[in-house]
This record gives structure tokens, sequence and C-alpha cells, in this order.
């Protein structure tokens, strides 16, 4: 049946534009869509919402300015490049099992976030959660010599985000602390972050899918979540909030 | 080239493709065909019946609803969210706050925080219409009749929902509560009105 | 090896027998400055994608290579390498190869190529600016479609004239019959039109689609520009050449019907991977649609192995062949390897590692690039009326094909031992990419050797054009003696 239809269409468009174009329109459309119009009319509305567990919360909290400044550096510098910003469900990868993330992430996650920047590789880890693992001390340190943090860390640095400075009458109180595993600095100089190094860092501290919402409700077990870290040292790892 | 600089290489060319006319395989035809059915099955366990709230590794909004914390009332506080955002909340906002002057808030809403469900239960099933006063503001639009459309259960739900959320905090309504004010209204075909709410007792 | 050249048919005569009038000479004469332009930038573009390439892969031997530079940080240099590959390389060289096709097949002088210059004008200037401004930090944040959004009115608009200049060409055809590969063409003209116009309006038209919509179209729209659009032009290059040469029929027109009207169905939905964070719906109708690309691929296989049996030998004889069977058989493998994901059960290990990284430039370089490299050995001596260097194009040859492969196998075996040892949540993230660093670093000397090829190609088109213009000034200084 089919290969008579195929038939009769092969043959029919063999002749007539027309029909080329007809036909690719209906494939454009299909596509279009499922892909485009489709969701638009169904998460494209999605608002804040009430955490199932924690009634008086509105989730996801309206981003603060310097989180929006944060989130420009990490659109700017192509973060994306290799982290991802999802968590998968637990039979679709082993985002969970791994302590990524307390939940696998929804689509309100992100109505707040614009661009959206999920991600396609993880050279690096999943940043979802990276607010509940590493405090902001330790993600400047981080963005300025991931080895300082990280052993065998393949992560750039992005030194250009700091500034090396002459200290003035006072130290400044958002110079980093070098560990004592990285070369020392001359006498009487600091490393001071910029304020994109520190909005970005403000940003990063601000990932967090925590609230359990309707559409992903909490594992049917009660079972702590797992919190190892993937990438901070055990030191700096904040406990996440319940 | 340089040798021979006038003598430019002659590129003929064969004449151009032609297609053949070898139909499509019969076993071929089949064989899509089974892949097409396959594809139904895949939709039918992936693509959680493409509602808005399923996510892996669920299958339909049943299962969501199913895996919502164990506790009984917060279940139940499941299934009145997942009405009142499919609803209600067209007119009173998802955040319960209601439209200026015409949709009244339920968020700290002196009418959703009474006692029980005598006035606000009456309003879900038999509609609303006239004026309304809610926390010191007039709000004016006409609420439709949702006896036929909801049960008992969902509309107790629906209530404990707004009288739990959004900073609320109010006792549960029961079904039984609502099904002895469906049984009160009895055929009642008209909508309330304020004066009329106001005159039964506050309970 | 010699080029096409030598292999014409025995009943080698004037392209139509209908309309003796115009011959292939007439025909490539119409096309010659529009397609220099869009092919030659298209080489330049293709040249520093792949060194823009090369600077990111150095980052994983040394990663402080280039740190102090903020337009040089890998995301930002990962950005600028899509774009100049697809936008500055693969669209031009889709559009060349297009144009030619419809000249060829439809027996019709090339319409408006003032035009199409202006339009290539255009859009190199464009897309110069746009890889520019990503440089800068001006990155749009969605994967493939990285040049800010200001810059799309003129890419649209110069991709319009360049690409109505093909419609009109096709619409004023002589021999009236298409063959699939004019299908293939069209389509992919329409389909970029359609693709860069929905998703620029969706996200940078205010008021922008809210939260993962955003995500859903940007996906949308990097699967169909490089799977329907590149993979389109590519086929199309395919489906002519490989019967051309071999003087065969293609074996069944319905067959690369199926293929196409499958292909343009199914094929353009994906890119969304299974597990992302969108209702569960979505994902599972991509992953739907990619596995329903078997059907093409099961069509294009049962077509080329009628059309060829028998007939590999002749597989040596000329380079334009030789590009287009090895890019058909990488188109196999990507896609298949693209199926395979697809399914949850695959997708769960292989999605966000370097398993999906190997397929996608296994399609770019693999197929389309060695599609198009075929293509242009075939046309570009043509409409310069001069031979390429064998011996380049021999290098050539043999350098994408194990460039590809080396960078293929590094990539692939790596992506797979990732997702494998990251199943095991004992395993920790810093170790398990450590330990798939080395098929990784093994991969960047097939990058290199990728380099080297297409600065084989780079010489031998440049060469060409240089030894034209010689040849032209000799034979005017004979003139006017």
């Amino acid at each position: 049946m089919l290969c008579l239809l195929q038939g009769e269409e092969g043959g029919l468009q063999v002749k007539y534009g027309p029909f080329l174009f007809l036909g690719l329109l209906c494939c454009m459309a299909a596509s279009s869509l499922t892909f485009v119009l489709a969701p638009q009319m169904q998460i494209g509305g999605l608002e804040q919402t009430n955490s199932v567990a924690d009634l008086p919360v509105m989730y996801p909290s309206q981003p603060a300015g310097v989180t929006h400044q944060g989130a420009e550096v990490y659109r700017a510098n192509n973060c994306a490049a290799c982290h991802t910003l999802q968590i998968r469900p637990r039979n679709l990868g082993p985002d969970l099992q791994r302590g990524l993330g307390f939940r696998y992430s929804v689509a309100r996650d992100y109505i707040f976030d614009k661009p959206v920047m999920l991600g396609l590789q993880r050279v690096g880890p999943d940043l979802s959660n990276v607010g509940a693992r590493m405090n902001p001390s330790t993600i400047l340190l981080h963005l300025y010599n991931p080895r300082a943090t990280v052993d065998h860390s393949i992560m750039p640095p992005y030194p250009f985000l700091f500034e090396k400075r002459k200290i003035g009458r006072v130290a400044s109180p958002d110079a980093l602390v070098l560990p004592a595993t990285l070369p020392p600095l001359e006498k009487g100089y600091e490393i001071v972050p910029r304020k994109e190094a520190l909005s970005l860092a403000y940003y990063l501290t601000s990932l967090r899918q925590s609230s359990y919402l309707f559409e992903a409700p909490p594992p049917q077990k009660a079972k702590p979540v797992a919190t190892t870290d993937t990438n901070a040292p055990a030191a700096t790892t904040n406990s996440p909030a319940k | 080239m340089s040798s021979k600089p006038n003598n430019q290489p002659s590129f003929q060319d064969g004449p151009e493709p032609s297609a053949g006319r070898a139909l499509v395989p019969l076993c071929l035809v089949i064989a899509f065909g089974f892949l097409f059915y396959w594809g139904e099955l895949f939709l039918d366990k992936h693509a959680g019946g493409f509602q808005q709230d399923v996510y892996e590794p669920y299958r339909s909004s049943a299962d969501v609803a199913a895996a919502q914390p164990l506790d009984d009332n917060g279940k139940f506080l499941a299934l009145g969210k997942q009405k009142f955002d499919q609803t209600c909340s067209l007119c009173h906002q998802p955040n319960g706050l209601g439209k200026e002057g015409t949709a009244p808030p339920l968020a700290g809403s002196d009418w959703v925080m009474n006692k029980g469900c005598n006035r606000i239960g009456m309003i879900v099933l038999d509609g609303l219409s006239g004026p309304v006063t809610v926390s010191g503001k007039e709000y004016n639009l006409a609420m439709v009749p949702w006896k036929a459309t909801f049960k008992d259960e969902e509309i107790a739900a629906i209530l404990s929902y707004i009288r739990n959320s959004w900073g609320n905090k109010g006792s549960m309504i029961k079904a039984a509560d609502i099904k002895a004010l469906r049984a009160e209204s009895g055929a009642k075909d008209t909508p309330w009105t304020a004066p009329e709410l106001l005159s039964r007792p506050d309970k | 090896m010699a080029v096409s050249t030598t292999l014409t048919a025995p009943s080698a005569q004037p392209v139509s027998s209908n309309s003796p009038q115009i011959t292939a000479t007439e025909l490539d004469a119409s096309c010659r400055w529009p397609l220099l332009a869009l092919f030659g930038s298209a080489v330049l573009w293709l040249f520093l994608g792949v060194v823009l390439g090369f600077i990111n892969t150095m980052k994983f031997h040394v990663p402080g290579f280039l740190a102090e530079c903020p337009c040089f940080t890998y995301g930002r240099v990962h950005a600028a390498q899509s774009s100049a590959l697809l936008y500055g390389f693969g669209l031009q060289a889709s559009l060349g190869i297009g144009l030619w096709l419809l000249c060829r097949l439809g027996k019709a002088k090339l319409v408006g190529a003032v035009t199409i210059l202006i339009g290539t004008l255009f859009w190199n200037a464009a897309v110069t600016l746009g890889v520019c401004c990503i440089l800068g930090g001006e990155a749009s944040g969605y994967d493939n479609l990285q040049m800010p959004g200001y810059m799309g009115p003129v890419l649209l608009w110069s991709y319009l004239m360049i690409a109505v200049c093909g419609i009109l060409t096709y619409h004023r055809r002589e021999e009236r019959e298409s063959y699939p590969s004019q299908w293939f063409v069209i389509a992919g003209l329409f389909w970029f039109a359609w693709i860069f116009s929905v998703a620029s309006m969706v996200l940078f038209c205010p008021p922008t689609a809210r939260g993962v919509v955003q995500a859903s179209v940007a996906w949308w729209y990097s699967h169909n520009l490089t799977n329907i659009v590149l993979g389109f032009s590519g086929l199309a290059s395919i489906f002519y050449f490989i019967p051309k040469i071999l003087g065969r029929p293609l074996h069944s027109s319905y067959l690369a019907g199926l293929a196409f009207w499958t292909l343009a169905l199914f094929g353009s939905w994906g890119g969304i991977p299974m597990g992302a964070p969108m209702p569960s719906w979505i994902p599972a109708m991509a992953a739907l649609g990619t596995i329903f690309t078997i059907i093409p691929l099961i069509a294009v296989a049962i077509n080329f192995c009628h059309t060829t049996c028998g007939q590999l030998k002749s597989l040596d004889k000329d380079v334009t062949l030789q590009f287009s069977y090895i890019a058909l058989l990488f188109w196999f493998i990507s896609s298949a390897q693209q199926i395979v994901s697809a399914f949850p059960a695959v997708g769960a290990l292989t999605t966000f590692t370097w398993f999906t990284v190997a397929q996608k430039n296994l399609f770019l370089f693999g197929f389309f690039t060695m599609a198009s490299f075929g293509a242009m050995y075939y046309i570009l001596p043509r409409l310069l009326v001069i031979e390429p260097c064998p011996k380049l194009a021999k290098a050539n040859f043999w350098l994408m094909l194990l460039g590809v492969l080396i960078s293929y196998l590094g990539l692939g075996v790596g992506g797979a031992n990732q997702g494998i040892l990251l199943m095991d949540p004992a395993n920790k993230f810093t170790d398990v990419m450590r330990a798939t660093m080395m098929p990784v670093r093994v991969s960047s000397l097939g990058d290199l050797m990728i380099i080297g090829g297409i600065l084989c190609f780079l010489l031998n088109f440049f060469g060409m054009f240089a030894r034209r213009c010689c040849a032209c000034c000799k034979a005017k200084k004979e003139a006017c003696k």
C-alpha cells in the first residue's frame, strides 16, 4: 500500500514542483508544531508554584539582579560547552545515583532563565546544584586555578576574571586565600576577584534545585539524599538545604 | 598547464544521471508497518500521556499523583493543587492573588479562612454572582457552578488546598462535609449572592 | 589517480539532446563567479573553524593554554568554531553545490549571479562579525545558534538573496523531470529559511519564549540545521555524483523518494536528549523521530547497493567518487549511531559524553565535509577550466579519511568508556575524566590530520585559481602582441 502511495507521490512530484513544496511545508509544519508550538502552549506559561513539601514558599524564587549578571558571565564565556544544568531521572542516567542532585530537573526550574543553557556535554560536572556543594570562596579559587581545589581537574583557569594588585592600607576582604600547594605570591600583592568573578560565583551559589514539586515528587522511600560531592573537596562541602 | 597554456582541458561530462523505477520492496514496507506499531508502544511507555506534569520515570498523571508524599493530607492537597491549577487558577491565578476588581484573591481571604466550608463550599457547588467584598475590597465576577464537574472528594481537596496555601493556614475539608452541603443545596439552579451566603452561619 | 575528466562515458555528448543550445560548459560559465565566491569563502571558514577547534583541543593537553585572554576561553572558542563551521563553511558550501546541481540537472543557466555575489558578501560579513562578537563575549547561549540575535536579519536576508536565485533557477529549468538531488537541494533551501526564521523569532524577538521552551526550540533548530539542511546537501551531492561518475542510473527513484520524505518528516524531530527537563513526551517524540530515521537509512542503503553493485573496483579511479563513497559510508555510521543512542537504555550511558561529540564530528567532517570536497573536486576544475593537482587531491583524501577515523575512534572509545565508568557512583568524576582523557588526546592527532587535509584542499584550490589567473594574463599578453 505504502509502496504504491510512495510510487504515486514520486511519480507526481517528479514533474510538478508545487507538490514538492506542499509536501515540504507539511513536514516543516509537523516538526515545528511538535517542538516549537506545542511546548510553548503547554509549558510556555509555567508560573511559580508552592512546593509539595513546603507549602508557604513559592518556587522558583525570582532571581536577584546580581544572579542575572552572573548568568550573563556564564553565557558570555559559554560555560555550557562543558557543563550541563540538568539532572536526568533515575532511569535515564546515573545523575541522582552520583549525588549530583536531589531530584530530577523539571521545566519549572528554568522559568526565569534567559537564555536557558542546559548544555549537552559534561566535560566538567553538572552544576544544577553546585550551590549546595560549593561555597563562593571555593568557587572563586576554583575559577582562579581549578587544580588548587580539585586534584587533576582538567578545567582551564580563568585568570582574567581576577586582578593581581598591591595590597593597600588594608587587604581586600574578597582577596583569595591561596592554598600552600600554589606558588606563593610576591610579598605585598593579593589576588582580588573582579566584578564578573564575584557575580559568577554568586550565580553559581544560587544554583540549587531542591524543592520537591508536584511534577517532581520526593522519592517514595524516605531515604536521605546522597550528598557525596563530585568536585569540591570534602572540607568545603556545605550541607545541602533540606 | 604551463606547457600548453592555450590548450585548455576539455571537461566532457557524461549524461546527467537518471533514476530507475524499481519499486520499494514489499517486505520493507511491511517491516516499516511493524516499526510504526512499535513506535506506538514506545510512546505509550515514554510519552507520559502527553501531559504537562509527567516526567520520566512516571507513565501518567495518575502515577505522578500516586507518587506524592505518602502522608494522606499531603496526597489530598496534591490532588487539590492539581485540580486547582487545571481549573480555578485561570481566574484566581496560580498564586491565589486573583485579579483586581474581578476575581477575588484566595490568599489571605477572609471568606476562605472561615471556620469551615459552609459558605465557600456552596460557592464552589452553585457559583456566585453579584458584588462581593473580600478582605475589604470589592470584586464582581460571575462564578459558574462546579457541582456537575467535580466529585465531593475533589471539591474538598481543592478547598483544603486553598485553605493551606500561600500563607493560609486552615483546617482540612472532608468529602463528607461537601456531601452534606450538596444535599442541602439540592436542585438549586441559581448562583448564590454574597448577602445570601453571609446569612449562613460561619461553620 | 586522475580527476573525473578521464571518466567520461563512451557516449560523451553535450548535456542535452533536447536543447542542444545549452552545453555543460555554458552552464558552468554561468555560475562561475558566484560559486567561486561561495566555495572560496567556505573553504577559508572551514580552515578557520578547524584551527579554532585545534586551539580548544590544545587545552586538553595544557589546560592553561591561551587562558590569559578572555577571547580564547574554551567556551567562546567552542561557540566561534561551531559558527564558523556551520554558517561559514557548511551553509555556503551547501549553497554552492546546490546552485550548481540545480543548473546542471535543470539545464538552466544560473539566475541572478550578481544578487548571489552580493548575498555572499553580506553573508560573509555577517558571519565574520558574528564570530568576532562571540569571541568578544556576545554569544547567545544557544547551541549552534551562537551568533548574537541582532545578526539574524542580515543572515536571513543574505541567505534569501541566494536561495531565491536557486529557486528561480529551478523554476526556469529546461529539463522538467526532477532528479532526487534536486528535491534535496530545494528542500534544504526552504528548510534553512524556515528554521532560522522560526528560531530567531522565538528566541530573539520579544516577547521571547520562556523557560525550557527556549531549549526545545534551540535543540530542534540545531538538529534540523545539521541533520536536514547539511544532511540534505551532502545527500544531494552523493545522489548525483555516484550514478553520474559510474555512468549508471540510480536504482530507484521511489526508494529515493521514500528516503527523502521520511527523512524530511522524521529526521526533523530530534536533538533533545532523553531525560531533558521537559515533560517526557517532548524527548520521547524526539527519540522516536530519530529512531524512525532507520527507514531512510535502509532505503538509501538498498538504493546504493543496487546502483553501485560490482562497481567498487572503480573506486580509485576518481577522486570525487572516492570522497562520495566514503561520505556515504560515514553517513551510515553516524546516522546508525544516532539511532542507537536514541534508545533510552543506550542514551542513559552516552548522553553528555564524548560519544555524542564523536557522532556529531563524524557527521560534519566524515560525511558533510567529505561529500562537499568530492563535489568541489568535480565542480571547481570545470569552473576554472583547469585541472587540480592530483597529488594534493590524493593527500587531501587520505589525510581526511585517516584524520576522521582516528578522531572518531578516539572520541567514540573515550566516550563509551566515560559513560560506562560514570554508571558506577563509586568512580569519582575527575578520575573518570582523567581516565578518558587519553583517547580524547589521541583524537587530537586526528584533528591535526584533518587540518592537514583541509590545508591540501586550500592549496589546491588557490593554486588552481592562481594558475588560471596566470594563464589568463599570458593569453592577454599574447593577444596584445
